[in-house]
């Protein structure tokens, strides 16, 4: 059960900026999709476990006291639930966040617009309508937090860098707050070289996951999925001057694109070059059961890896949970066979 | 016998289903499948032509010359040929996940096997549905073509409408550039009143189709969803097929020639369209008469032709598909009144997270209002989905318990 907290807004996708949250004096309680709960049964099996779970944990017994929940049209599902938590009665607002596909002039300036819309609503819930200062100031953060995290992920991928831990994996939540291990330099970690995976597409990417594959003998060295910091952010605090309000609209629509984005495919081709550069050996793509984007998403992955010659391997989670045995022998089959590559790093294990 | 070749499959489909129209067809069916066999012999034959999903505005591209296709609609035709599930087969693991919309992965696959000629470009729009914009970029990056993206924001107010109109303007200067000619402000002029005068045809049949008793089977009007029409409209020859629509209705209804009826059903979504047996024993054997369909709802005003861009953007962002359950559920309620429907019948298609995802919501907001509503689940095009049985024993209870309603005297 969440803490009651009278200021606590819910963030629910990772599209959402917590920024503007701050800004208005709130705290922003991301959901992340690997909170203790079940699905909620109410809503229809064909929409995503994501979706389900969220329900069932805006439940309002679930968490009392929460002050609203903020949703993203960033799917159709997303907005199912926005249509379930309101005929629920009402009891926390439920507020929606129009977040665009694309980055280009338009876009941002029709985000603009809805954060400012966003924000006075916020105002409305006991939050403040921030003066530009304190925008600045969160946007400003929220940048820096960004650039911190990019450079963690290019020391990681870097040749003899760090592999990921499940705590450093925490700090790569893109809400959360950046642990002392990021904002230390990485420490270059010496040791048995296995091979380096990319874990990409779902929000299940978790910590207990990267330690089943460090037991099956692989490292984990970036991930490229929901709610985590994406390698190749190019983060910048705005010029100093510069209109807060439209400069947390383009910062926050020039992040790396996730797959419901216009420019989805580019992460797969980015991937393609991490391996080319030796950066990463294989690529395993978690797809959340019933998840549109990552439906199509996943086929592009594996076409774009496969045609680079990228070892890549599928798998479809309806929770967090990797204790199931048929994921264990999938992803037990597929660290095995990049350990009998030709030129593979040291055997698994 | 050996498996028939796919090449062109799509358009020797089309050729068949115009031939041989069906006992439920009526003459709008046929001018529209000549119409569809019209542009597949002309994509054949070099014009351009591209894959648009049904909200896309149609008239833009049709001022500038070009076809445009829904790949729903080249799914459907292929699934009422029978061909659905083996499309699916042959495309294997090479398409999106399984359980993502079939009426795209058909269509992509009916591309990846040979069966339809791959279009000059892919363009979609968010509202409505997730998969057309996934399947269109997919689809561009495979083949090799430029795509357009007309993102939508949920919810029809202003900024949602300025926005799209924004698009819009580009999404012209895209049309441009394939074309290969600057949009003629007179061709879009004519095409939008084309496309107001086919509004108008349509609305006549509706009225018509509220006022009296059916004439028709609900199911013909069923077969023109999915964009088939509204992928049209702009051609002159659709405001003619709608207007002879209308016509006939009158004819029929002057003639006495009513349907028997036991009730009235408004029905949402659609149906297995591989199953021609589905709709017969729902309208004739149990008769259980669509009196409307969801599908045939015409939910915006007429557009200027002089400056047609925000009222094609209110059009898109308007769609009582798109954006909340809610503005659906009130559509639908309405609609169930001004047709005086005796139940409602949703079609759950498992792949469709917008309609089906929200079919609990419209179920709640029927029974509050008293009227019987029944869900269905299964796929529109994979016979392997299919439950007849189960659909039969639901459908000949819900038959059942209107009837019931009926002879306690409740409407």
């Amino acid at each position: 059960m969440v803490e009651p907290s009278a200021r606590r807004i819910a963030l629910l996708c990772a599209q959402v900026p917590g920024e503007i949250v701050e800004a208005c004096g709130l705290e922003p309680w991301a959901i992340s999709g690997r909170e203790e709960t079940a699905a909620d049964a109410a809503l229809p099996q064909n929409l995503c476990s994501l979706v389900r779970r969220a329900a069932a944990l805006l439940r309002p017994a679930a968490t009392p006291g929460l002050a609203a929940v903020v949703l993203s049209d960033s799917c159709h599902p997303l907005l199912r639930l926005h249509d379930h938590l309101q005929a629920g009665g009402g009891a926390v607002p439920v507020l929606l966040l129009r977040v665009p596909r694309r980055s280009d002039a338009p876009a941002v300036a029709f985000f603009r617009e809805e954060l400012e819309r966003l924000a006075r609503s916020l105002e409305s819930l006991g939050g403040r309508y921030p003066d530009d200062q304190t925008l600045a100031a969160a946007v400003a953060a929220g940048a820096h937090r960004r650039q911190a995290r990019s450079a963690f992920l290019a020391a990681t991928l870097a040749n003899d860098g760090p592999e990921l831990t499940a705590e450093l994996l925490r700090g790569l939540e893109a809400h959360a707050p950046l642990p002392e291990a990021l904002l230390a330099a990485a420490p270059l970690v010496g040791g048995p070289a296995r091979p380096r995976l990319l874990l990409a597409g779902s929000c299940f990417v978790s910590g207990e996951l990267i330690r089943v594959l460090g037991e099956l003998g692989a490292a984990v060295v970036a991930v490229d999925a929901c709610g985590y910091a994406r390698h190749g952010d190019a983060a910048a605090e705005p010029p100093a001057g510069a209109d807060p309000w439209s400069a947390l609209a383009e910062g926050w629509l020039a992040r790396p694109p996730c797959p419901r984005s216009e420019d989805a495919g580019s992460r797969a081709t980015a991937a393609a070059a991490l391996a080319a550069a030796g950066a990463i050996d294989a690529v395993l793509y978690l797809r959340t059961a019933c998840c549109t984007p990552q439906g199509y998403d996943l086929a592009r992955w594996r076409r774009r890896l496969q045609t680079a010659g990228v070892p890549f391997c599928a798998v479809e989670a309806d929770s967090p949970a990797w204790s199931q045995p048929r994921l264990l022998t999938r992803l037990e089959a597929f660290v095995e066979s990049l350990a009998r590559r030709p030129g593979a790093r040291c055997a698994a294990g | 016998m050996p498996a028939a070749p796919l090449a062109d499959l799509y358009r020797r489909a089309l050729a068949l289903g115009a031939r041989f129209p069906g006992p439920d067809a009526l003459g709008v069916n046929a001018a529209l499948a000549a119409l569809q066999l019209d542009q597949a012999d002309r994509q054949r034959a070099g014009a351009q032509a591209l894959w648009t999903s049904p909200l896309v505005p149609a008239e833009l591209a049709t001022a500038l010359g070009l076809l445009c296709i829904t790949p729903e609609t080249v799914a459907a035709v292929l699934a009422s040929a029978g061909r659905g599930s083996a499309l699916l087969d042959r495309a294997g693991g090479a398409l999106a996940a399984a359980d993502c919309c079939s009426f795209q992965r058909v269509a992509a696959a009916a591309l990846e096997a040979g069966a339809v000629p791959i279009p000059q470009a892919f363009v979609s729009c968010t509202t409505i549905c997730d998969d057309n914009a996934q399947l269109a970029a997919w689809l561009a990056e495979r083949h090799q073509r430029p795509s357009f993206l007309i993102d939508v924001p949920a919810g029809d107010d202003a900024a949602a409408r300025a926005h799209v109109t924004r698009q819009l303007g580009a999404f012209i200067v895209f049309l441009e550039k394939l074309a290969g000619q600057p949009l003629d402000p007179h061709r879009l002029a004519l095409a939008v009143e084309a496309s107001n005068r086919a509004r108008r045809g349509w609305l006549e049949v509706n009225r018509l189709r509220r006022e009296q008793p059916p004439v028709m089977p609900g199911v013909a009007a069923l077969r023109l969803a999915g964009g088939l029409v509204l992928q049209k409209l702009g051609q002159p020859e659709l405001a003619d097929a709608l207007e002879g629509w209308g016509a006939e209705l009158r004819g029929r209804i002057g003639a006495g020639a009513f349907l028997p009826l036991k009730r009235r059903l408004l029905w949402l979504h659609l149906f297995p369209l591989y199953d021609r047996e589905f709709m017969r024993l729902v309208e004739t054997e149990l008769g259980l008469v669509v009196a409307f369909e969801e599908s045939s709802h015409l939910w915006w005003d007429e557009i200027d032709p002089r400056d047609p861009l925000p009222g094609l953007a209110a059009r898109i962002c308007g769609a009582p598909l798109g954006g909340a359950a809610r503005r659906r559920a009130d559509t639908v309620l309405r609609l169930a009144r001004e047709y005086r429907a005796d139940g409602v019948v949703h079609f759950s298609h498992g792949g469709c997270r917008t309609l089906s995802g929200g079919a609990p919501l419209i179920g709640a907001a029927l029974r509050e209002a008293g009227v019987p509503f029944l869900e269905l689940a299964g796929d529109c095009l994979d016979e392997r989905s299919g439950a007849p049985a189960l659909w039969r024993t639901r459908l000949e209870a819900f038959a059942e318990l209107l009837e019931a309603r009926a002879r306690r005297g409740r409407p």
